[in-house]
């Protein structure tokens, strides 16, 4: 039960990790009318499928990882690699390194990785470490996530509480599966098509004015 | 169904840069290579066959040994034919290795799948120190003056570029529009065209691509309009990656060539020359 209060934590949207600061290029898809309300539990159901999909593999890369006392250095480099827009891998480099700091900090001595990792490699490196089942970690994060990215449309669109909070609930099945479809993808398999979203990363410092750093 | 195999080097003589054609299979075709004026040997690689077929085979390899300089482009648009249901899928295998201090422009045409083709692409870079690179690939929603929009069955695309042993660019997806919709904002959105510009150099700094970034980037916002977007973004090092999405070839087109342009005077300080027959 310890365990499992622990990973509600870590997976709370508001754990103080920077996270409500980036919208990893949504805020230019909007902006630009791109995305709109009624498109917008599509979206989240093709990014499950897409580029969180990918995210998901190397939680539970660096998750077993972890589990077994092995470097993500390369976990790191190459997911690096696949997001090609700068702010959004800045900001998810951005959101390990801060997370990483703090999960050392509440469980001294848990061997958390210490060099610049991203998001979801951090996040699997603490599962695995702390001794979280993966594809409660997985998931886990994908709800974090999720619930993120929910909360900058909510901030950028008109999308009340309640209708943000039940599109969050009916993506529920959709989480589990990618949490599923992590479990059978290596990280030199998995793909992702996110043109769009991340040519709104790119133009996301060109935008006049901006709510997000990302 | 064609296995085959097309083989190039090019390297130096005494100042100039000459083609040496390995290995030349049939439908490949590497139309001979002439100096343009910017200093690059320029060939036109050509698929007789006029596109890729279901079960094709296809694999193209180019080295570009130190100090020279190359530029690859297409007579054509790469054309995916309809594959046969139970057959495999179309494949082309491009694997290109630039020496130290060389420069390989790869310059294909657009790729347009038609109705019901399956295609898979794997492209693989490899980058020496100094070694640098203009790689561009446009897909298309198909033929789409034909009425034909995302009516093909696959697409999978596996692209990596790594310059001294590292990973700086990775893009791997994999389209099927009969069971996911393309025109989602998460993909396409309402556009028909996409288009990837990688502008590498080994071992140039990060902030010279910062710096390149944001010239891009100003350029992409005034070409910009409702019916095409431009953006750019350094990558984790070596370089930057161009994105451009239209609804018409003409605006990525003429977007490409503008940010290829102002790319290469920046980078290799030396105006990139369109070959005469796409422009």
């Amino acid at each position: 039960m310890t365990n499992l209060l622990r990973l509600f934590q870590l997976a709370d949207s508001a754990l103080p990790v920077g996270g409500m600061a980036h919208s990893f290029g949504l805020e230019t898809t909007i902006e630009e009318g791109d995305l709109g309300v009624s498109g917008l539990f599509g979206f989240l159901k093709t990014l499950l499928s897409e580029g969180l999909l990918l995210d998901a593999v190397f939680c539970r890369c660096a998750h077993t990882r972890a589990q077994q006392r092995e470097a993500v250095d390369d976990l790191n480099d190459r997911l690096s690699a696949l997001r090609l827009a700068r702010e959004s891998r800045e900001a998810s480099l951005a959101l390990g390194r801060r997370f990483s700091i703090l999960a050392a900090g509440l469980e001294p001595g848990m061997a958390i990785c210490r060099k610049p990792a991203h998001f979801a490699v951090a996040f699997g490196y603490a599962g695995g470490a702390l001794g979280f089942d993966a594809d409660e970690t997985v998931a886990a994060f994908l709800q974090q996530s999720v619930t993120s990215i929910i909360s900058v449309c909510q901030r950028l669109l008109r999308l009340g509480q309640l209708e943000a909070a039940q599109m969050n609930w009916d993506l529920k099945p959709c989480i589990a599966e990618t949490t599923a479809k992590s479990s059978k993808l290596a990280i030199d398999e998995v793909c992702s098509f996110a043109h769009l979203p991340e040519l709104g990363s790119m133009r996301h410092p060109m935008l006049p004015t901006r709510l997000f750093v990302s | 169904m064609t296995n085959a195999t097309l083989s190039l080097n090019f390297r130096l003589s005494g100042d100039r840069t000459v083609l040496h054609v390995r290995r030349q299979e049939p439908p490949w075709r590497a139309l001979r290579a002439f100096p343009n004026s910017s200093g690059e040997a320029l060939i036109h690689v050509h698929n007789v066959s006029g596109g890729i077929l279901g079960g094709d085979a296809l694999r193209l390899e180019a080295t570009v040994d130190p100090r020279a300089q190359a530029q690859i482009s297409a007579v054509s648009a790469t054309r995916v034919y309809r594959s046969r249901s139970e057959g495999p899928p179309g494949r082309q295998t491009t694997k290109l290795h630039v020496g130290e201090g060389a420069l390989l422009e790869y310059l294909p045409d657009t790729v347009i799948p038609f109705a019901r083709s399956r295609f898979e692409q794997k492209t693989k870079i490899y980058l020496d120190e100094g070694a640098g690179l203009i790689w561009w690939e446009t897909l298309s929603a198909g033929r789409i003056a034909s009425g034909e929009s995302f009516a093909f069955d696959h697409i999978s695309v596996d692209t990596s570029i790594v310059a001294g042993g590292r990973p700086v660019a990775i893009e791997r997806y994999s389209l099927r529009p009969r069971l996911s919709e393309l025109s989602c904002p998460a993909r396409f959105g309402r556009f028909l065209y996409s288009s990837t510009m990688y502008v590498c150099r080994a071992g140039q700094g990060a902030a010279e691509w910062m710096s390149l970034e944001n010239e891009l980037n100003l350029l992409g916002r005034a070409m910009s309009t409702d019916g095409v977007k431009w953006g750019a973004s350094a990558l984790v090092s070596d370089g930057v990656v161009v994105r451009g999405m239209a609804q018409n070839a003409q605006q990525i087109n003429e977007g490409l060539r503008a940010m290829w342009q102002a790319a290469k005077q920046a980078v290799w300080k030396r105006p990139a020359l369109a070959p005469r027959r796409i422009y």
